[in-house]
């Protein structure tokens, strides 16, 4: 979606960052002393939500930049680092819970490369791995075309030992990370879903072959990679779709590159079937078999979860079977039927998948 | 505007004129009549004089009916000007009932119905106050409107409760074949508002699922819908009829559900020994529960379990 109104916090600095941002984006931007009047231009729409995909607003991350990712205790979480560089999304993924999560949604970009370079420092001296990603409450690339943020962040990672960051993205915005010396520091992941998912359910993302192609190019200049098939979502046929998908996979890409692989089904707060009926009132997704998840979000009926992830278990181990695939919020049985072993200790699973950053982003092992 | 009381002939009032009148369907009024007999008329009722020498009801349709069946001939009145327009008898209309009692949901919509023809909703809003004896916001407007515009027997279904207020602007958001699709259910079923609601929503997503108009829904189900099994009472037929619906908006669920109570029943527990699966499957922790009033009960259940515990299904169930 194309940016049309551009807000930008009085309070920042016009340097060299935001001045590339602003003449990339070709938009006056709009000087505001405060976020409230972003946030009442927002809510004035008739969908808010809609709008406020096509408003940037440029500001400095008031809160915290560095932040553990909020897993709950009923299913197990991978123990994520999230760098926080900004919010909401310009792609329109019917199934995305940052609809319902911020209120009202606001499209921010963070900057300030002081900042973020001080706080990366302080995790640089920690003597332990982390994964941090800048995924969680944006794409990680929606912003690579207009943005310096993508390819400061993969050269202030090469020049450390115990971390990896994870660029998460369902774009193909990655030409200005290609020439860069990542030293092996950075995991190119992109979402996967199938192609009839892609075209029914996130609407202006990249094709699943351009993802795909993407990845080869990624891969071609040493970047590690990763895949996330999240949200899978249950529908006749689907099985056999996600399989496809697997396979498709290793037609672009060597399983040598893949750092990991995660599998989640759709699951959402209950707000959020609201928010697709009204936005998209063509999308079936909520109307699966759904149950109230332990942790108060609606999940598939655990046998249907575990039928599929089975299924692309089993496609994974012959196409890829050294791969490390783990689950994104699962419980123990999910894992022990599945996968045949549970993570069960806090942290076990942040530790298998320190383990694997470090062999495939050569981190310091000592860390380990 | 009616400060004088008159005395009229009941047979000069045209009771086939009910322009204003709000309540629903017929009441019984023997025990009015007998009050009236026994105590008299308390409140006199509001007639209009009209240019053919007759009146019309403005409020106590009841009240004239009863005299009527006491054989009375004559009535004191309160009657309004000759000049009084019909909004503002309407507006005496409704008044005069939702001072003394609340409105019911029905007289509600019926009164917005009638007054939208001279008001506008924020008006309507703004006067609700003096008229209804409640704010009534300019959104509730809307949906009343909206509902008062349902096809019969919605009033008559909103009136008897087979359909609350929620679910009736639930389905005056849809096309007209499935409105009365859905009034034909709730005609025959009697169901809390909570659970029309859920077979309205379990319905329309069965339907958005499997890409069909909701009404060719149970031509599609294959299976006997309850819904004209004319041996079951109301009652039974509504469960029935939740429970199929339940059944297709979750197959998978269900079988699970059913498979598992069927094992539960084959291990044959005493009543008073209850295994529970846990909610949704989601957990793996199933409850057992017993009830006891003496240590010979205590013991006896707890010999039971000891029983069970060689119970290749139970082992099954815990383990699967």
């Amino acid at each position: 979606m194309k940016i049309d109104t551009l807000f930008i916090d009085k309070s920042i600095p016009l340097d060299d960052e935001t001045d590339y941002l602003i003449s990339r984006i070709k938009l006056q931007p709009q000087r505001v002393d405060a976020a409230k009047t972003v946030y009442d231009f927002i809510n004035t729409a008739d969908d808010p939500i809609s709008l406020a995909k096509k408003t940037l607003y440029i500001t400095q991350n008031k809160g915290a930049v560095i932040r553990n990712c909020p897993g709950t205790c009923h299913y197990t979480c991978c123990d994520y680092t999230i760098l926080h560089t900004g919010t909401f999304c310009t792609m329109d993924c019917s199934y995305c819970i940052l609809q319902a999560y911020f209120h009202p949604p606001v499209l921010q970009y963070f900057s300030g490369f002081e900042r973020f370079a001080h706080e990366l420092q302080a995790i640089f001296l920690q003597n332990k791995i982390f994964r941090i990603g800048t995924g969680e409450y944006t794409d990680s690339l929606i912003w690579e075309k207009v943005s310096l943020m993508p390819g400061f962040l993969v050269e202030t990672f090469a020049r450390q030992k115990n971390s990896v960051l994870e660029l998460k993205t369902k774009t193909v915005n990655i030409d200005s990370l290609l020439c860069l010396d990542h030293n092996e520091k950075t995991i190119i992941a992109w979402s996967l879903n199938t192609p009839d998912i892609i075209s029914s359910q996130e609407k202006g993302t990249a094709s699943l072959t351009a993802r795909l192609e993407a990845a080869r190019q990624a891969e071609s200049k040493g970047y590690r990679l990763a895949f996330h098939f999240d949200p899978i979502v249950i529908y006749p046929g689907c099985e056999h779709h996600y399989k496809t998908v697997i396979q498709q996979i290793f037609e672009y890409v060597r399983p040598e590159s893949i750092v990991w692989i995660s599998l989640g089904t759709f699951r959402f707060m209950p707000g959020l079937k609201q928010v697709i009926e009204k936005r998209f009132p063509e999308s079936i997704l909520c109307y699966g078999e759904f149950i109230l998840g332990l942790d108060n979000k609606m999940r598939y009926f655990k046998p249907l979860r575990i039928n599929i992830y089975k299924e692309m278990i089993a496609c994974f181990k012959v196409y890829a079977p050294d791969v490390l695939v783990y689950f994104c919020m699962e419980d123990e049985e999910v894992w022990e039927k599945c996968l045949g072993f549970f993570p069960g200790k806090e942290g076990e699973l942040g530790n298998m998948l320190d383990r694997c950053a470090a062999n495939h982003c050569s981190l310091d092992k000592a860390y380990i | 505007m009616f400060d004088i009381l008159y005395e009229i002939n009941i047979s000069d009032i045209d009771l086939k004129d009910e322009r204003f009148k709000i309540t629903f369907g017929s009441e019984d009024i023997t025990f009015l009549a007998q009050s009236i007999k026994e105590i008299g008329l308390i409140t006199p009722p509001i007639v209009r004089p009209m240019d053919n020498h007759k009146f019309i009801v403005i409020s106590g349709f009841n009240r004239i009916k009863a005299l009527c069946y006491n054989n009375e001939q004559k009535v004191v009145v309160r009657q309004t000007d000759m000049e009084a327009d019909d909004y503002h008898c309407l507006l005496a209309a409704i008044s005069a009932i939702a001072f003394k009692r609340p409105l019911t949901h029905v007289e509600t919509i019926i009164s917005i119905k009638r007054l939208s023809e001279f008001l506008g909703n924020g008006e309507m809003s703004k006067i609700s106050p003096a008229v209804f004896n409640m704010q009534l916001s300019e959104g509730f407007i809307v949906d009343l409107l909206n509902i008062g515009s349902l096809p019969n027997p919605a009033l008559e279904l909103i009136q008897t409760g087979n359909l609350s207020l929620k679910s009736a602007k639930k389905i005056s958001n849809l096309d007209k074949d499935s409105i009365i699709f859905f009034l034909d259910i709730f005609l025959k079923i009697k169901a809390s508002a909570s659970v029309q609601l859920e077979i309205i929503q379990n319905i329309l997503e069965i339907a958005a699922r499997e890409g069909l108009h909701p009404k060719s829904l149970f031509h599609a189900m294959k299976t006997p819908n309850p819904l004209y099994d004319e041996t079951l009472d109301t009652v039974l037929r509504t469960h029935h009829f939740r429970t199929m619906v339940f059944d297709h908006r979750y197959p998978t669920i269900s079988r699970t559900r059913q498979v598992v109570q069927d094992k539960i029943a084959s291990i044959k527990l005493p009543g008073t020994i209850k295994l529970t699966p846990p909610e949704n499957f989601e957990s793996r922790k199933y409850s057992i529960s017993f009830k006891v009033k003496n240590y010979d009960e205590f013991q006896n259940s707890i010999q039971h379990l000891m029983d069970a515990l060689e119970n290749r299904t139970l082992q099954e169930i815990l383990n699967s």
